[in-house]
């Protein structure tokens, strides 16, 4: 997009009233939401900043549309991209861990993905770590911190067939067993 | 498992799977067949009325809980046996393929020979059953392959017209491949160190309903087949599990065999 794009399209959102004032509505609604919620302790503290901060986003936005995209783009492209991973690796580390906490996912399978979170993570605060995948493959940085984060949920991946295979197994020895069970329990029923 | 019933002798196992219009006719003509022969339907989840059936027919019936597909069900059939301490098992397909007259001449063969396991073979002696080309082109290479590393001669490596001893009962009730199992289930057991031997047998075409296997599922059935024949080559014989020291065990009459 080129410099004119970007202004014809700031000016647009400036005057763009009626979806200036719905996307601030819902930035407003998801507060009036999230506020009743908090009230009644249905929330955990991690889902609840999450949803302050998307309505924060929403509702400043609708304030000042202009505003809040230039400053947005008037930052380098790789600073932009190292903010958003880093976003994105505390999202999935954030929810790996409180989904273990509640007892949702066993922590073998959250392993993996804390791995995940962590190499995005690390890639974010430190970008030189990916410079010899760079240079080797003449990527840019953006494609070599989603390789690498690629190649970890394909093993995440795989390691979820290996656990499905498994526990087929086992649930079909189980199924034998209660059938065995149950066909010994009727002979029985039918002796006395 | 402690086997805590006396020993007896022959038991006819059949895995049935949506066979409600075949199962009566089959359960008659197990019983003309040898009437003194005890008869296991698995009834591997079935959506219709096949346990019903047999039950009125008045064959013992283990109904598993879900669809565990032909491996999972005959599988369950061998544990049955093999606590309710019989002596023979024999398995016939419950589509009435397999036809009961022939149960005699396949007892006669395994109490006779030294084998493990006596297999009916459809290819052997007189021609009987039409299969398609696709069909028969893969059922054959699978028997020369099956032939070579088994070095056993095999012919029909896909049958599930088979009788077999007590000690091979306790292995497949230990370790038997899910889907499309027979071909696996030869090499499995000679690698352990029991044996099978072939008899010719007539099949018929099925009664009613149609096969699990057809057109795209033929070539899929060959790579699953050839892929599992060789990557069980690549895994080690477990010795708990051999013949040797399962006959062992159980001529010492030890628990737990």
């Amino acid at each position: 997009m080129g410099a004119m794009d970007i202004n014809a399209y700031l000016t647009g959102w400036q005057t763009a009233i009626v979806p200036r004032i719905l996307i601030g509505l819902l930035g407003l609604l998801i507060v009036l939401i999230l506020a009743r919620t908090i009230r009644s302790k249905r929330i955990s503290l991690v889902p609840a900043i999450l949803w302050s901060l998307a309505a924060a986003v929403l509702i400043i936005f609708s304030l000042f549309p202009q505003q809040l995209i230039r400053t947005v783009i008037s930052t380098e492209y790789v600073m932009r991209m190292r903010i958003m991973m880093g976003f994105v690796s505390l999202l999935v580390l954030l929810i790996t861990l409180e989904s273990t906490r509640q007892a949702r996912l066993q922590e073998r399978y959250a392993l993996l993905w804390v791995a995940t979170a962590l190499v995005i993570l690390i890639c974010a605060f430190f970008p030189s770590v990916v410079n010899l995948l760079r240079l080797l493959m003449g990527m840019n940085y953006t494609a070599a911190v989603v390789s690498v984060a690629f190649t970890f949920l394909t093993l995440v991946l795989f390691h979820f067939s290996i656990s499905m295979s498994i526990s087929q197994a086992k649930q079909a020895r189980i199924a034998q067993k209660l059938a065995l069970l149950e066909t010994r329990v009727r002979e029985l029923e039918e002796r006395r | 498992m402690l086997c805590n019933e006396p020993m007896k002798e022959t038991i006819v196992i059949v895995p049935a799977y949506n066979e409600e219009l075949n199962i009566k006719t089959l359960l008659d003509e197990v019983r003309s067949a040898g009437p003194d022969l005890d008869v296991v339907i698995l009834n591997d989840g079935s959506l219709d009325r096949t346990a019903e059936a047999a039950r009125r027919s008045g064959a013992k019936v283990i109904d598993l809980p879900c669809n565990l597909g032909v491996g999972g069900a005959v599988q369950a059939g061998f544990s049955y046996a093999y606590e309710n301490g019989y002596q023979y098992a024999v398995r016939i397909d419950g589509d009435g393929q397999h036809p009961p007259s022939e149960i005699p001449r396949l007892l006669e063969a395994i109490k006779s020979s030294e084998a493990d396991l006596i297999l009916g073979s459809r290819f052997l002696g007189e021609k009987s059953y039409g299969s398609t080309r696709l069909r028969y082109c893969g059922i054959y290479l699978l028997a020369q392959f099956l032939s070579l590393i088994c070095r056993r001669k095999v012919t029909d490596p896909t049958s599930g017209f088979q009788a077999l001893r007590r000690p091979l009962m306790y292995f497949f009730s230990q370790a038997y491949p899910m889907d499309y199992p027979e071909p696996e289930a030869l090499a499995l057991m000679r690698r352990q160190g029991y044996d099978f031997a072939e008899v010719p047998a007539v099949f018929r075409e099925r009664q009613a309903g149609v096969s699990s296997i057809q057109g795209w599922g033929t070539l899929y059935y060959m790579l699953k087949v050839f892929l599992a024949l060789i990557v069980d080559r690549a895994r080690s014989v477990d010795p708990r599990l051999s013949r040797q020291r399962v006959m062992e065990a159980m001529q010492h009459g030890r628990d737990g065999y």
